[in-house]
């Protein structure tokens, strides 16, 4: 996964060559921000790294106990 | 560069297919994991869904008319505020991007392709939806108007031949074990799936007259919940108690349609339909994800995060949903309290400092 990911990044970064050329340096720093994340994903599953990593567990701790009691009062 | 517009239209199109795609996929599972008999009084209940949402965005485009839902975050709670506010919404975005491609991947790994690796068929679902985005709303909206004449050939058909099998005895009797399964199994459709509609507020400012987006998901809600109940009645009639143990319950019913000797495996046309459907929605998604960020962010067009953001959200949908059985788990226990703090609590809080500080302005003049 870890490879796809990496040709993507060099396919879009050359598709979108323009947009960056005129970018300004925070619009470049998003779009880097988000490359980066991608890729540090697509490391953890190439690297199977991602069985101990949970991305979903803040969400679960913060409304798992509210949408218990959601189904409890029912 | 011109403004973009979209018409009615394409928004209640675009709004039916955001909550059906992924809708047909996942949702008959979770209901079925409550309630089997009964499941089509849960879809009833999608119209108090519905409302809801539908109060939620009459309330924000009154209060904050021609704007988006991130913009009037911005302009109601402040520059900072109202970014902070508007960074959680585009989180809540891209956890829904992720889960329907996931949800998506899941169903075309299990039924069609079951020996490609799922980060395959994901990258092309979210190149796909990315491509769609960087060309703009009116391609994104194109696909809907698109695939909907086609969707109204096929399913129908489908499902009035799925009908042959129908045993009304499945459906009875009627709320034997009472309203408590019903209720419980309406929570994931009824809320989750109903706030999915407030989407339709990050399009507002693309309509010509955005005051008729409430009149608009009336409509939906309507179409959906008509819909809904169909495929429940037929679906269960169908398919009876063993909707139980399956995993997609609505393909199972196609599955069972044979037309003399030789005509069978129509339930290809259904999983393309769902695809099709799966792929609009993530365009709708993605596409509002990148129109937030351009507000949050200051970027001069949406399409500087579009490619980018798609390679996020696929990597996400892997990464971040292990199984499908994770984004069962995020759809039952987590998302219900999520979107209604994320869907109805933000853009509330929103209107009611807009309004207050509106009052508060009246009164210095």
């Amino acid at each position: 996964m870890i490879w796809l990911a990496l040709v993507t990044v060099i396919c879009i970064a050359a598709v979108d060559t323009n947009s960056l050329r005129q970018a300004s340096r925070h619009e470049i720093t998003v779009y880097a921000a988000l490359v980066v994340l991608a890729l540090a994903m697509s490391s953890l599953v190439s690297w199977h790294l991602w069985s101990d990593v949970h991305l979903i567990a803040p969400f679960d701790a913060m409304f798992g106990s509210m949408t218990k009691w959601l189904y409890e009062i029912l | 560069m011109s403004k973009v517009q979209i018409s009615r239209f394409q928004i209640i199109l675009a709004l039916v297919w955001s909550v059906l795609g992924s809708g047909i996929v996942t949702a008959p599972f979770i209901i079925t994991q409550f309630v089997i008999r009964d499941a089509w009084i849960t879809l009833i209940l999608f119209t108090v869904g519905g409302l809801v949402s539908t109060s939620v965005a009459a309330l924000f485009v009154r209060v904050l008319p021609n704007r988006s839902l991130i913009c009037g975050l911005i302009d109601a709670l402040g520059p900072w505020l109202g970014r902070v506010f508007g960074l959680w919404i585009l989180v809540w975005m891209y956890l829904v991007s992720c889960k329907t491609l996931r949800e998506g991947t899941s169903f075309v790994g299990i039924t069609i392709l079951p020996q490609t690796p799922l980060y395959i068929i994901a990258f092309a679902g979210a190149i796909a939806c990315s491509y769609a985005v960087y060309m703009g709303a009116e391609v994104v909206m194109r696909n809907g108007e698109f695939i909907s004449p086609l969707a109204l050939i096929v399913f129908p058909t489908l499902f009035a031949l799925s009908m042959q099998h129908l045993d009304v005895q499945n459906l009875m009797p009627v709320l034997a074990d009472g309203w408590h399964p019903v209720l419980r199994a309406a929570v994931t459709p009824d809320v989750t799936y109903a706030l999915e509609l407030l989407i339709g507020l990050q399009f507002a400012h693309m309509l010509r007259n955005n005051r008729t987006l409430p009149k608009d998901m009336i409509i939906v809600t309507g179409i959906i919940t008509v819909l809904g109940i169909l495929l429940a009645v037929v679906t269960v009639g169908v398919v009876g108690q063993s909707a139980g143990y399956l995993q997609f319950p609505i393909l199972e019913a196609v599955r069972s349609i044979r037309i003399g000797r030789n005509l069978e495996r129509l339930d290809t046309l259904y999983i393309l339909g769902v695809m099709s459907t799966v792929l609009i929605k993530l365009s709708v998604f993605h596409y509002a994800w990148c129109e937030g960020m351009k507000d949050v962010f200051k970027l001069s067009s949406h399409r500087i995060v579009a490619l980018s953001g798609g390679l996020l959200v696929w990597a996400g949908s892997i990464a971040g949903f292990r199984s499908q059985l994770e984004v069962n788990h995020f759809m039952i226990s987590v998302a219900p309290a999520y979107f209604v703090v994320t869907l109805v609590g933000i853009p509330i809080l929103a209107v009611l400092v807009m309004a207050f500080r509106k009052r508060a302005k009246r009164r210095v003049c």
